[in-house]
C-alpha cells in the first residue's frame, strides 16, 4: 500500500524544526522511527501535508548523565536505550520495558519520544481505507460516531505505549519545546486522557529530552519489574502492560510502591489507590493480594480490542502480584 | 496539492545511486521499483513481517515503513549487497547447505537481520539469535531451520574471525 501524498521536511538543527512545526503544525506531523506514524498514512487515518524528520537531528541522540539524572534525547532510538549501561544498569525497569516493544526491528527504528507519542489504537480505527469504507467513519478518524461505545463525539481508543508505564514508575520528566519557549512535565502529564487526541502537547511543542531522575534507581532502594501480555512473543502491541516499582525503607518495609497500566484505556495510568494499600507493610502476601485487587479495579476500562475486559482486570492481578512477588524476592 | 519528484541519491550496497522520487516513497518502493533492486521482499508492507529488512548503517530496518529520504547519506544494504564476487556470504550458504528455505520469500529478511545479528555479536547464543529474528515471519519452514542455518553461520563467521586474528 502505497504511503499518502506529503511534502516533507528535513531540518538540519533543532532550531529549523522547531520553526518548521510552528509555522505549519495544523498539517504537520514529526517522523521518529516512522513504526507508528508510517502506517497510520498508509491506512489513511492521518493525513498530514508535511512530515517533518526529527529522527536524524543528531542533536536529540544522547545519553548522558547529568546532575538530576540520566538524560535521553529523544530520537535515541529504544535499541540505543536499552543497550546503554547507564540505562541498563540503573533503571532496568526501563530497559526490560523497551526490549519489550514489537521486535529488535521496531526497536532498532523507534525512538524514545516516538514510542511515548505513539497514537491510541482501536479495532475500528487500525484498519486500511478499504476496510472503513464499509460504513462512516468512527469519530476518532473524523467522523461521528464511536463505535465501540455506540455513542456519538466520544472515543476509547486505547494507548498501547510499552516504556510510557515504566517511565511513569520512574517519575521521568520530559523537556518540551515550542513556539512559548521550553518547560518541563512529568511524563504522566503528557497525556491528556482522551482517545481522540491523546497528548497535551502544545501547538508546535515537541518532545526533545526524557529525564530518568537519579532517585528512582536501585542505588536508592527501588526495584521494579515490568510485566506484557500479548498475543505472540514476538511483535505484538501490549494487551496489558503492567510496570510496578517499590522502595523499602532500612526496616525492610515499602516505603513508596508505584503501579502503572498501559494498554487499558485511552492513556497509561498510576493506581494510587493500589499503592496506598502497599505503603508501611512487609510486602506480606495479604497487602499484595490487596494492592493486587485494588488495581483491577483501577477505572472502568471498556474493550477496545479482541480480549474481554474481564480477562483484562484478571490479567492485572496476576501481573501486579507476581511483580510485586519478584521484588520481594529480589529485595530479600 | 501539487507535489513534486526531487533528486534522491541513496548509498546503496556501496555504489551511490540516483533517481527523481516524489518525496512519500518509501525505501522498498525506491529500491526495487526505481533502482531494480528485487531482491527485498513486499509482504505485509506494514512493519510486521520482516521480510523487507534492509540495514541502515548496519541496523535492521523495515523498508516497508521507511521513508526514502530519511536515510539520506547511510550506507543502506541489500540482500544483493552480500555475496562478493560470486561467493555467497557465510549466512547465504547455510541458509542453502541447511535448507533454511522453502518458498524463499521471507529469505532476505531473515539473512539479512541474521547478517546484522553476527556483525553486532558474532557469538550470539541461541537465545540471542531467536529474540534477533523475532521481527521476520515466515509461514513454511516452522524455523527450526533457519535456526540451525544461522548458528551454523554463526560457527562460520567465528572460525573466520578466529583465523583472521592469527594471521
Amino acid at each position: 500500500m502505497r504511503l499518502a501524498k506529503f511534502e516533507f521536511a528535513e531540518p538540519e538543527t533543532l532550531e529549523d524544526a522547531c520553526a518548521v512545526l510552528a509555522a505549519r503544525a495544523e498539517e504537520a506531523v514529526m517522523l521518529g522511527g516512522g513504526t507508528d506514524i508510517t502506517i497510520n498514512i498508509k491506512h489513511r487515518v492521518v493525513q498530514p501535508k508535511l512530515v517533518i524528520d526529527v529522527k536524524n537531528l543528531r542533536e536529540l541522540q544522547y545519553i548522558r548523565e547529568t546532575d538530576e539524572g540520566v538524560a535521553i534525547g529523544a530520537a535515541t532510538t529504544l535499541f540505543e536505550m536499552l543497550g546503554s549501561p547507564l540505562v541498563r544498569e540503573r533503571y532496568p525497569l526501563v530497559a526490560e520495558a523497551a526490549r519489550s516493544v514489537g521486535a529488535e526491528h521496531h526497536q532498532m527504528m523507534g525512538t524514545v519520544a516516538g514510542n511515548l507519542c505513539q497514537n491510541t489504537r482501536c479495532r475500528y480505527y487500525n484498519q486500511t481505507h478499504f476496510w472503513r469504507k464499509a460504513r462512516p467513519l468512527c469519530y476518532k478518524a473524523c467522523g461521528e460516531q464511536c463505535y465501540i461505545a455506540n455513542k456519538p463525539q466520544v472515543c476509547y481508543a486505547t494507548y498501547h505505549g510499552d516504556t510510557a508505564p515504566a517511565l511513569m514508575c520512574c517519575e521521568a520528566l520530559l523537556t518540551l519545546r515550542g513556539p512559548q519557549g521550553v518547560r518541563s512535565i512529568g511524563v504522566g502529564e503528557l497525556f491528556a486522557r482522551d482517545g481522540k487526541a491523546p497528548f497535551t502537547l502544545r501547538r508546535g511543542e515537541l518532545i526533545t529530552e526524557v529525564l530518568l531522575p537519579h532517585a528512582a534507581a536501585p542505588a536508592n532502594g527501588w526495584r521494579g519489574d515490568y510485566k506484557k501480555l500479548r498475543q505472540r512473543g514476538s511483535i505484538d502491541f501490549p494487551l496489558l502492560s503492567v510496570a510496578v516499582a517499590a522502595r523499602r525503607d532500612g526496616g525492610g518495609k515499602c516505603a513508596e510502591a508505584r503501579i502503572a497500566l498501559s494498554a487499558v484505556t485511552s492513556y497509561p495510568l498510576r493506581v494510587p489507590k493500589a499503592e496506598e494499600a502497599l505503603r508501611g507493610t512487609a510486602l506480606d502476601d495479604d497487602a499484595i493480594a490487596e494492592a493486587s485487587r485494588r488495581a483491577a479495579s483501577a477505572d472502568r476500562f471498556i474493550q477496545t480490542g479482541f480480549v474481554s475486559t474481564k480477562y483484562k482486570k484478571h490479567m492485572i492481578e496476576v501481573f501486579v502480584r507476581e511483580a510485586l512477588e519478584a521484588i520481594r524476592r529480589e529485595a530479600a | 496539492m501539487e507535489l513534486k519528484k526531487l533528486p534522491l541519491e541513496l548509498r546503496i550496497n556501496g555504489e551511490l545511486m540516483q533517481t527523481f522520487a516524489y518525496p512519500h516513497l518509501t525505501l522498498l518502493e525506491v529500491v526495487r521499483e526505481h533502482f531494480g533492486l528485487t531482491g527485498s521482499k513486499r509482504s505485509c508492507d506494514f512493519g510486521e513481517c520482516g521480510a523487507c529488512t534492509m540495514l541502515v548503517d548496519g541496523v535492521p530496518h523495515l523498508s516497508c515503513i521507511t521513508i526514502a529520504r530519511s536515510v539520506r547519506g547511510k550506507e543502506i544494504t541489500t540482500i544483493e549487497g552480500l555475496a562478493w564476487e560470486g561467493t555467497l556470504h557465510p549466512v547465504q550458504q547455510a541458509f542453502v547447505s541447511l535448507g533454511g528455505i522453502q518458498c524463499g520469500f521471507c529469505t532476505p529478511g531473515f539473512i539479512m537481520t541474521a547478517k546484522a545479528l553476527l556483525d553486532r555479536n558474532p557469538e550470539a547464543s541461541e537465545e540471542e539469535i531467536r529474540h534477533a529474528l523475532a521481527g521476520n515471519l515466515c509461514r513454511c519452514t516452522g524455523y527450526v531451520k533457519i535456526l540451525d542455518a544461522v548458528l551454523s553461520a554463526a560457527k562460520e563467521v567465528q572460525a573466520a574471525g578466529a583465523q583472521a586474528a592469527v594471521s
